[in-house]
């Protein structure tokens, strides 16, 4: 039969043709409605401005009324709210647009608690808030969820007083019962959180006097007390309660909390390698809202993948390696385009290698404090940081950063000296026998180690190699051995490795009882190398008690200066961070931590390039 | 023209070390002549040197049967294995640098270098920076990264691609002949059962069980050729396979069989010889393979650590700084690609020299 073309046929064309031309008009309506709401959307965002300023104007000028009157306002001028307020009587200043960060790793968890992410760390910080936290410049100790809070004489007490009208971010409000909620699944052994619960040992309990009274009663003095108690994880019992520990525990996404930001997804519905994560301001924030609109992390895990998306405007932030610091730093176009901070915090932290003392229950060659000595002095710091972190590290002689109170000016560094480090070698036993070039000790067992460092950088791989040379002068044979981060971390819980270097980051004032001290030697305790100094210990213990900072400050010295003689680690640098920002970002400011927060930025309106 | 190639990729593996060292060949010093060179000849080294020379003289002896060449190299070899293993024992913690600073000291009167006069993990420690120089009369190739001289690396990278191919192709063929061989020669439920290995084999993606392997145990060259040659004998098994289901109808091998020959020698001496050359042919497609995953791997930078291999100079071309350094990329990546090439010429021309069916149509 033939296949003609029928009335039929004629009849379903004419048919897809007339859908088809609907469809189109459909378009064109959708278009020209998108039109109107957008011009809608411009016109309200410009009212909006003008109510913003006159709020400033309001907070500025008849500010001290209002407060007189109601009282209860949490916008103060000295609160913890005054560096969010401060960029508001501008005359650029506008609310809107995003902010994009980069994560060099994907995140898989940001429920608090079970996360031992760092990327973790950097969303809670604006999802949720704790008690009290310490203000950018100077320091000290702010009020945030807690208006005010009495110390006990001996330390052992703290009441907080908490704000009254403090909401989470779905608008139910908190109280005493959330701080109390917050300490007992800490320290509840179902929940996954070791580390905190670790923390939290120091207090013995936590109770809620009325709605807005809390107390904590800690077990012995300690010198951070207060941090631990204020710094508490604000868990919202009538969200986190509605879990169990182990749906908790199994939980990937279940971040959320009182602060100025919230997830943009529903918490329970986050799932992780979406490639990116979003934070929008949250509407019901009881405080100051903050300009930014939302806060967008994209996780590009190559750093060169992460600079072109940062050249291409995709990015506002971007810390580049060393060497593409050098790069870039040459680059005119880019500097034009770009704010640079370069600076130097107390919280950097510190890079250091650690030498094992103690192997499968034999102490190994690094048992010798002469060994270790030498091993310092071999290492020539000054020319390290300056070839392979451009001159962006200072070599350190301890765990305290020089810019802190707790290192001692008294304490000078070891000197790069490989004379002296071998007649030390050779007084520690150790010479080469037998013409091989490599140094053995007296029953002949070779100098020889391996360095193990993650794989994935680059930096500590020239770092390794470098090290590898400078040891080689002195007879004594180094391997490379880069690992996969997970192994490392494996090996070093195992504490199966000979040295190793890494770094450190630090706090406004450290702890050195976590790394040092021999009571964290057992199972699981980050002195991964064995080190015991019975002298030590007992200063550290007495620090810890000591609430005296001055009297404090004099027995850290005491700790820093047995440290650097002791050289458990061979301390190596402290560095300087630096950061690329966004022209269009404004009052992107240097504070003692290193940049302020989010929250303090905004983009003029007719810069704004996000979400418009 | 492959062959050629290779031929020169084989000269800079076997004799890499006499031709770029930063140890000299003589040197005069205050203790009179040495030879610090020949002093840090590791046991490979002096194993495949060694190897080399006999192979030569082997080579000129025409009169000894093939068969009893192949027995003395392979006596010869085992010996020198083990000899230069146990006695050689260079100096582990080496100082690049101290010759240069003798000479320029004066503590040396002269040295005879080697034509590159630089090791390839001598990263030049006593200069302030010669990290990513462009080639120039002194580098010929440029720097890498790590202020390595970049020539010296490629040189001494041959031996590692060799390595790897020869070695990992080789187990696959050792297994994959057997395994095959036994398949069809026996078929039946032998040949079931063993098609079934193939095809589980065949299912194993290689590239992701090296990197699981090097994220588990580490850096390990050997490990690498081995799980190459344990994952790559599949082919090797059909064709061998094939071959001999063809071969053990025929005449010979029934001839064979019924004078009571055993197992062994029915197999490889009469059935071998004649179906071997598929096998051969695929061999070297097989080598290029195993290069090409090595560099890969490398690339990925889970190869070796400090001893250089063309795809981690050419992972390093990518620059840190945001920099491309065109001479690690140009160099190492036709390295790579002339090799890689240069075997499937040679796989192609032993196949038009080998298929009988070929050769006809060339006739015509």
């Amino acid at each position: 039969m033939d296949n003609r073309f029928g009335l039929k046929d004629w009849i379903v064309c004419l048919l897809l043709v007339a859908i088809l031309i609907t469809l189109w008009f459909k378009m064109i309506q959708d278009d020209r409605q998108w039109d109107k709401l957008s011009k809608i959307q411009t016109t309200l965002d410009a009212q909006g401005d003008e109510i913003t300023q006159l709020a400033n104007k309001l907070a500025s000028g008849v500010h001290v009324a209002t407060t007189t009157q109601t009282g209860k306002t949490n916008v103060d001028a000295d609160g913890p709210f005054a560096r969010i307020l401060a960029p508001m009587t501008e005359p650029d200043y506008a609310t809107g647009d995003w902010v994009i960060y980069p994560f060099g790793s994907t995140v898989s968890k940001l429920t608090p608690l079970i996360s031992s992410d760092v990327y973790q760390r950097v969303l809670e910080d604006h999802v949720i808030e704790s008690l009290a936290n310490r203000d950018p410049m100077t320091l000290a100790w702010q009020p945030m969820l807690a208006q005010s809070w009495t110390i006990s004489d001996d330390g052992l007490t703290i009441v907080f007083k908490l704000r009254e009208n403090v909401t989470f971010s779905d608008g139910k409000p908190f109280t005493s019962e959330d701080v109390v909620f917050s300490f007992d699944w800490i320290m509840n052994p179902k929940v996954a959180a070791p580390r905190d619960r670790a923390y939290y040992d120091k207090v013995e309990s936590v109770t809620a006097n009325g709605p807005y009274e809390v107390t904590f009663k800690l077990k012995e003095t300690y010198f951070k007390g207060f941090d631990v108690c204020a710094g508490i994880t604000i868990l919202a019992k009538h969200f986190y309660g509605q879990f169990t520990e182990a749906q908790f525990n199994e939980s990937t996404g279940l971040l959320f909390g009182t602060g100025p930001y919230k997830l943009a997804d529903n918490p329970q519905d986050w799932k992780p390698g979406e490639g990116k994560i979003e934070l929008v301001r949250n509407d019901k924030y009881w405080g100051v809202a903050p300009a930014i609109d939302r806060i967008v992390y994209r996780e590009i895990l190559d750093d060169n993948a992460r600079l072109v998306a940062f050249r291409n405007g995709e990015l506002d932030r971007y810390g580049p390696t060393p060497e593409q610091y050098v790069a870039l730093k040459e680059d005119e176009q880019l500097l034009k385009e770009k704010q640079l901070f370069e600076f130097e915090t107390i919280t950097g932290g510190y890079r250091y290698i650690a030498w094992n003392q103690m192997q499968e229950g034999k102490p190994t060659i690094f048992a010798d404090k002469r060994v270790r000595q030498a091993m310092t002095m071999l290492t020539n710091r000054d020319q390290m940081s300056k070839n392979l972190m451009v001159g962006l590290a200072t070599p350190c002689s301890g765990p305290f950063h020089r810019l802190g109170k707790q290192a001692n000016p008294d304490v000078e560094l070891w000197p790069y000296a490989p004379d002296k480090a071998k007649a030390l070698l050779k007084e520690a036993g150790f010479e080469d026998r037998d013409g091989d070039g490599v140094i053995e000790s007296a029953d002949g067992k070779k100098f020889t180690f391996k360095l193990i460092y993650p794989a994935s950088s680059e930096n500590y791989k020239q770092m390794a190699f470098y090290l590898k040379d400078a040891y080689a002068r002195a007879g004594i044979a180094m391997e490379p051995d880069p690992l996969e981060w997970s192994i490392m971390i494996q090996r070093i819980g195992q504490r199966q490795f000979d040295a190793m270097t890494l770094g450190w980051s630090g706090t406004i004032e450290g702890d050195p009882n976590q790394i040092f001290h021999s009571d964290q030697v057992a199972d699981g305790g980050d002195n991964y190398i064995h080190y015991i100094n019975k002298d030590l210990d007992k200063l550290i213990d007495e620090a810890r008690v000591t609430m005296d900072e001055d009297k404090r400050m004099e027995l850290w010295h005491k700790v820093h200066a047995i440290l650097h003689e002791d050289q458990p680690y061979t301390f190596l640098w402290t560095t300087k961070a630096v950061l690329f920002m966004d022209n269009r970002i404004k009052n992107v400011q240097r504070v003692k931590t290193g940049i302020n927060d989010v929250e303090e930025w905004y983009v003029p309106r007719k810069l704004q390039r996000w979400g418009l | 023209m492959g062959l050629a190639w290779i031929g020169l990729v084989a000269f800079f593996a076997i004799f890499g070390p006499l031709l770029a060292s930063s140890h000299p060949i003589l040197w005069k010093t205050a203790d009179g002549v040495s030879s610090p060179m020949l002093r840090h000849l590791t046991a490979a080294d002096v194993i495949i040197l060694a190897m080399a020379l006999v192979a030569a003289i082997l080579l000129c002896l025409r009169s000894l049967h093939f068969g009893k060449r192949i027995l003395i190299f392979a006596g010869v070899g085992v010996v020198i294995s083990i000899l230069s293993l146990i006695l050689i024992k260079p100096p582990q913690a080496i100082v690049y640098s101290q010759y240069r600073e003798a000479l320029a000291a004066e503590e040396a009167q002269w040295a005879v270098m080697t034509i590159v006069p630089y090791s390839p993990t001598d990263r030049f420690r006593e200069m302030e920076e010669t990290r990513f120089l462009s080639p120039s009369g002194k580098h010929w190739m440029g720097t890498t990264g790590d202020g390595e001289d970049l020539c010296s690396r490629m040189i001494h990278a041959c031996r590692i691609a060799l390595a790897v191919g020869f070695l990992s192709t080789g187990i696959a063929i050792c297994i994959g002949v057997i395994i095959g061989g036994l398949m069809g020669y026996f078929s039946g439920w032998v040949d079931l059962l063993g098609m079934r290995l193939v095809e589980v084999f065949s299912a194993i993606p290689t590239i992701f069980l090296l990197i699981t392997f090097v994220a588990f145990y580490g850096r390990n060259l050997y490990l690498m050729m081995i799980i190459l040659g344990l994952t790559g004998w599949v082919g090797y098994a059909v064709f061998t396979r094939a071959e001999f289901l063809k071969l053990r109808e025929q005449d010979f091998v029934q001839a064979a069989i019924a004078c009571g020959l055993p197992l062994r020698s029915v197999l490889f001496k009469h059935m071998l010889p004649n179906g071997v050359t598929p096998v051969l042919v695929s061999a070297s497609f097989g080598v290029a393979g195993a290069i090409l995953t090595e560099s890969t791997l490398s690339f990925l930078g889970l190869g070796l650590v400090e001893e250089p291999s063309w795809g981690q100079m050419l992972n390093q071309a990518r620059g840190q700084g945001g920099v491309f350094t065109w001479w690690m990329a140009i160099y190492p990546g036709f390295a790579i690609f002339f090799t890689v090439f240069a075997y499937n010429l040679v796989g192609e021309a032993l196949r038009d020299a080998i298929d009988p069916q070929l050769k006809k149509a060339a006739q015509l």
